[in-house]
């Protein structure tokens, strides 16, 4: 035979590459993994997403919140005139009666539109004269919109924003004609009114109530006297003798301040302006009780930014008016530092020894690991229960007892018998100690055997070894557990409810008198004001951008506390870099 | 190799080394003095040095053990490299060397004391001449060690050809002695053995030689040495 | 001495033995006598019946392969395995006839007569200054010029004050991995104890630093009783005067170093040295 028959006859020898078909290749996908790669991929961006997104809706709407807006005269076709600012727009369904009661070409539109039609809701103000401060107006009622530029926006102490146009001024009694005064001297007008209420504020609330404060001290104090010796003893008397002649000195200042806040008052009635609302009625009010006043239709850039910053200035520093949905929100600022700073104080040094002893001076057994797994199920525990328990354990059973030891001339009002800065701080002090003693006993853990070896074969005793290489190398992990703990305290509000936060403070938990920190002070609570003003004000419509603006100024807080602490963990991260071990 | 090395780091190793060179060149020049000792002994028939040569081997071989030993222990316990190697792998056996050069000496010494009268036959006078060549290859070869000069330790293997030639000269002169006058045999036996023994003394010398060369640059001398030895050529004819 | 004698006299050319490390200065005494001395982790037992003279000022090497008890019994001496759970331990160790490991034993004050070197450099994260006057701040010094002077001799004699003179408050842990180590040995005898115990110093340190280390040690000894855990037995022939050999927990042979690397008395002991260990 041929070869070449015989080379036909015998089957192919199958290619290399038919040889590795069967097997799996790169292109197989579940081998590489990347499905499950895309797939994580793709959480994490879903994740991101939603927070920026999150992060980007507050941010516009608060930074959006304090634009000055256009005050629009919107004419009805009913004839009515309708004044304010344009808040927002929205498509809704129109009912089927009030579609039956519209006339014929309006309905034709809106059906064929499916049955929307569009409305606005206008920011009228004037809540003293019209019951309410917003209004919706639908586009089919709409007869003119015009933006005449002698439309005022105030912003008053007392019922809110008065939209409207300047009719007169009274200034000491005399009338002036609007048109002759320019905008300069109508702001040096406002100034002037400022200064005077404030004057009068400052002598009421600050003078008067140091008066007030030292009467009520002595007060209290006899009251401490007739509780120890006796109304009948000598000593009581005696003091009662002292006390009543010091009255009279007080009586005395206290007259004089409130004749000089009086003559202020009476001054300062003589200056008053008088407000055109567009509905015709007029509304007069003291130059005193305007916070801001300006052209909403005419305003140049440089104006439009000084209202802006001035408007975030306010809401920086000042003290909430109309139920929070005004004014600034100081107090609350000031109540989550303080209450903050209080709780890392409280918890620092209670995390950090507790964890030092169970890291490093108990015996390692099973005691020790069942008191370690019940400070981590402790961070399992909701807040409110914390809240309940400081309620419940710190206000009215240690709170009543200290308030029966040092305090009895003021029951039955209770001292520290209820919630204030000191048992909130407490209680969420608790809340976060398993944080701190987690990353403490981390921290610890991680300083390296043979630093310590090497501090002991110096000769050191354990407590000079752990207080000069274990803490020191392990203050970074102490200092992450910290930061973890207040940026949760921080952000907790369920809790607060119960045990010291209020919704209107009268007074700062710090101020001037001894002992200057009052711990048994209720406060104001950033995130409780946000529950507060979106949910519980009279105005929903009102609160919304408070709330916006809230939020973002507690996230603002929150991320320079977190920043903050990070660089000072971080410049102490740098001491112990360059190790080569 | 290029550059001066430095010193070593452990300053103990370093003063080992130093110490041992330091011996092994003691050792060298006191078996030089040994040498020229003995062939003055052998010129002036002076019993009293001639006791005095065999006396000093004791201390030259205990000497040679010294060096061993601390050749010994810096093998076993340092591990030396590179030069230090090469330095106490020549030593032991420049050591050795330098030993039997000495019993060489001492052997002449001894028979001074045997035969003082030696020194009356006119054969003597050539002895100092070979013992004096021998000693130069001896003292150049220290001097090539100490200075760790490989030129200088050729020299002194190619010189030792001078003293071969001088040794098969003094070979001839004293068979004519010797075949004149039956009684100066005896003594001229002595003298052929001690002109032998100062001609090994320059063959160990080139050893020392080859040895040097090869602690400084690491590698054996080419070729065969020069010999001219030719005694071994003499036949009864003369 | 008779001219002839005085011709062939040796000369001596003014020289002088090297510094003795592998000889001995003369018998200076025991410093750590170890009797029948045994320890168990929990229920293994990890030494049996060692027997032990460590002669003063001299350097004594412990070689062994891995897991044999030498780390073991260096920790002893200054109790720094009492950190470990579950260790018991039976027979005497003594340091100038005082027993370590009596009831009343103040153990603070026993590490403060010994200074300890680890095998990986563990300088404390604190300036180079401080690093050395650790020991002796803990020990209640506080008097700025005494402090300054021990820091200074405790460098000086660890070959490390010329490099670091001038940058005294630097962060010790940014100084290379020899360095570092010498810096702790200087931290080690800055307080002059009697005893230094290194594990390993060298061992994790480049063949340059070891040798620095090394000239170091030599330069100590005499002046310390060295005790030097190392895994390298030709570290130990070159600076070591006493060698103890020790095979799972036992002590197999201890003598003269050069002793017992020529002609060691055990099989064993040869097998380890020559690389012969099956």
């Amino acid at each position: 035979m041929e070869y070449a028959d015989v080379l036909e006859q015998t089957a192919p020898i199958p290619t290399a590459a038919e040889k590795i078909g069967k097997r799996a290749g790169a292109s197989d996908l579940p081998a590489a993994g990347e499905p499950f790669l895309w797939g994580m991929g793709g959480a994490l961006i879903v994740g991101l997403m939603m927070i920026a997104g999150f992060l980007v809706l507050v941010f516009w709407n608060g930074v959006a919140t304090f634009f000055p807006k256009p005050i629009e005269v919107v004419t009805l076709v009913t004839g009515d005139v309708v004044a304010g600012e344009p808040y927002r727009s929205e498509s809704y369904r129109v009912g089927s009666d009030q579609l039956k009661a519209l006339p014929p070409e309006v309905q034709k539109k809106i059906i064929a539109r499916g049955g929307f039609a569009s409305r606005t809701l206008y920011r009228t103000g004037n809540y003293d004269l019209y019951g309410d401060d917003f209004r919706w107006v639908t586009d089919y009622q709409v007869a003119t919109i015009a933006r005449p530029p002698e439309m005022v926006f105030i912003e008053r102490l007392e019922w809110g924003a008065f939209i409207g146009s300047i009719k007169s001024l009274s200034v000491d009694g005399k009338d002036v004609s609007v048109g002759r005064l320019d905008r300069q001297q109508l702001s040096q007008l406002l100034e002037d009114a400022q200064g005077r209420w404030n004057r009068i504020r400052r002598i009421e609330r600050t003078e008067i109530g140091k008066i007030n404060h030292e009467i009520e001290g002595e007060r209290l104090r006899l009251k401490r006297v007739a509780i120890d010796k006796g109304i009948d003893s000598p000593a009581f008397k005696a003091a009662e003798a002292e006390i009543e002649s010091g009255a009279a000195a007080l009586q005395q200042a206290y007259e004089k301040l409130a004749a000089e806040a009086t003559a202020t008052r009476t001054a300062d009635a003589t200056y008053t302006i008088t407000l055109l609302e567009v509905g015709g009625r007029e509304k007069t009010l003291k130059l005193s009780e305007i916070v801001r006043l300006y052209r909403a239709n005419d305003l140049g850039i440089a104006e439009w930014i000084s209202i802006y910053l001035s408007r975030w200035a306010e809401f920086l520093t000042e003290e909430p008016r109309e139920a929070n949905t005004e004014g600034g929100v100081l107090p609350a600022i000031f109540g989550t530092f303080a209450m903050t700073i209080l709780m890392a104080v409280l918890v620092a040094p209670f995390g950090v020894i507790t964890a030092l002893y169970l890291r490093e001076y108990a015996k390692q057994g099973r005691l020790v690991s069942i008191v370690r797994i019940s400070v981590n199920n402790l961070a399992g525990v909701p807040s409110i229960v914390y809240g309940v328990f400081g309620l419940g354990f710190f206000a009215y059973i240690m709170g009543a007892g200290i308030d029966q030891l040092f305090y009895p001339e003021r029951l039955p009002n209770p001292t520290f018998g209820t919630g204030g800065l000191l048992w909130s701080s407490l209680t969420l002090a608790l809340l976060t100690v398993p944080v701190v003693i987690v990353a403490t006993e981390e921290a610890i853990s991680a300083v390296p055997r043979s630093m310590r070896e090497g501090s002991l074969a110096c000769g050191a005793s354990k407590w000079q070894t752990i207080r000069n290489i274990v803490l020191p190398r392990a203050m970074p992990g102490i200092l992450t557990g910290l930061i973890l703990a207040m940026a949760r305290g921080a952000g907790e509000v369920a809790p607060l409810m119960l045990v010291g936060v209020v919704k209107l403070a009268p007074e700062l938990p710090i101020d001037g008198f001894f002992p200057f920190i009052h711990f048994q002070r209720s406060f104001m609570h950033l995130g409780f004001h946000i529950y507060d003003v979106g949910f519980q004000s009279r105005n929903s419509e009102a609160g919304k951008p408070m709330v916006f603006v809230t939020t973002l100024l507690l996230i603002g807080l929150i991320f320079v506390m977190n920043v903050t602490a990070i660089m000072v963990r971080n410049r102490l991260k740098r001491r112990f870099a360059g190790s080569k071990f | 190799m290029t550059g001066t090395p430095h010193p070593h780091i452990v300053e103990s190793f370093e003063a080992e080394l130093a110490h041992l060179e330091q011996r092994l060149t003691e050792l060298g020049r006191q078996v030089s003095r040994q040498i020229s000792t003995a062939v003055q002994a052998l010129v002036d028939g002076d019993c009293a040095v001639a006791e005095a040569v065999i006396e000093q081997d004791r201390e030259i071989d205990a000497l040679e053990h010294e060096v061993e030993a601390n050749c010994a222990r810096i093998l076993n316990l340092r591990q030396p490299h590179a030069d230090d190697f090469r330095l106490v792998f020549t030593a032991i056996r420049i050591a050795g060397e330098l030993e039997r050069i000495g019993d060489y000496a001492k052997n002449i010494a001894k028979r001074v004391h045997s035969l003082p009268e030696v020194r009356l036959l006119p054969a003597v006078r050539s002895i100092p001449h070979l013992a004096a060549l021998a000693q130069a290859t001896l003292d150049k070869v220290i001097a090539a060690f100490v200075a760790r000069d490989s030129v200088l330790a050729a020299e002194a293997r190619d010189g030792d050809k001078a003293l071969d030639e001088a040794y098969t000269a003094y070979f001839r002169e004293t068979l004519t002695y010797m075949m004149e006058d039956p009684s100066n045999i005896t003594p001229g036996t002595h003298l052929m053995f001690i002109a032998k023994n100062i001609e090994r003394m320059g063959d160990h010398g080139t050893n020392i030689a080859e040895m040097v060369t090869y602690l400084v640059s690491g590698s054996w001398p080419e070729g065969e040495r020069l010999k001219a030895d030719g005694s071994t050529n003499i036949g009864s004819q003369v | 001495m008779s001219a002839a004698a005085a011709m062939i006299a040796t000369n001596h050319d003014g020289l002088h033995q090297p510094t003795a490390y592998h000889t001995r200065k003369g018998t200076s005494g025991t410093a750590i006598q170890i009797r029948d001395f045994k320890l168990w982790y929990g229920p293994s037992q990890a030494l049996f019946n060692i027997n032990m003279d460590i002669e003063r000022g001299m350097v004594t090497a412990l070689i062994g392969p891995s897991g044999c008890g030498k780390s073991t019994l260096l920790r002893c001496f200054n109790r720094i395995n009492d950190v470990i759970d579950g260790l018991r331990t039976e027979g005497s160790i003594t340091l100038d006839g005082e027993e370590l490991f009596g009831p009343k034993v103040d153990v603070i004050s026993l590490r403060k007569r010994m200074g300890m070197v680890f095998q990986k450099p563990n300088p404390f994260p604190m300036s180079i200054y401080e690093n050395v006057a650790y020991p002796l701040r803990i020990d209640g010094v506080r008097d700025r010029n005494v402090l300054d002077d021990a820091v200074e001799r405790a460098l000086q004699s660890a070959a490390l004050w010329d490099e670091v003179k001038d940058r005294l408050q630097d962060n010790a842990l940014a100084m290379s991995g020899g360095q570092q180590q010498r810096l702790c040995i200087a931290r080690a005898i800055a307080s002059q104890p009697e005893v230094l115990l290194m594990d390993e110093p060298c061992s994790a340190l480049d063949p340059i630093a070891t040798q620095k280390i090394e000239d170091l040690i030599n330069k100590l000894s005499g002046d310390y009783t060295i005790v030097m855990v190392t895994h390298s037995m030709q570290q130990a022939a070159r600076i070591s005067v006493n060698t103890a050999f020790m095979y799972l927990g036992h002590l197999v042979e201890y003598g003269d170093t050069e002793a017992i690397f020529t002609t060691p008395k055990s099989t064993q002991t040869m097998d380890y040295v020559t690389g012969r260990f099956g």
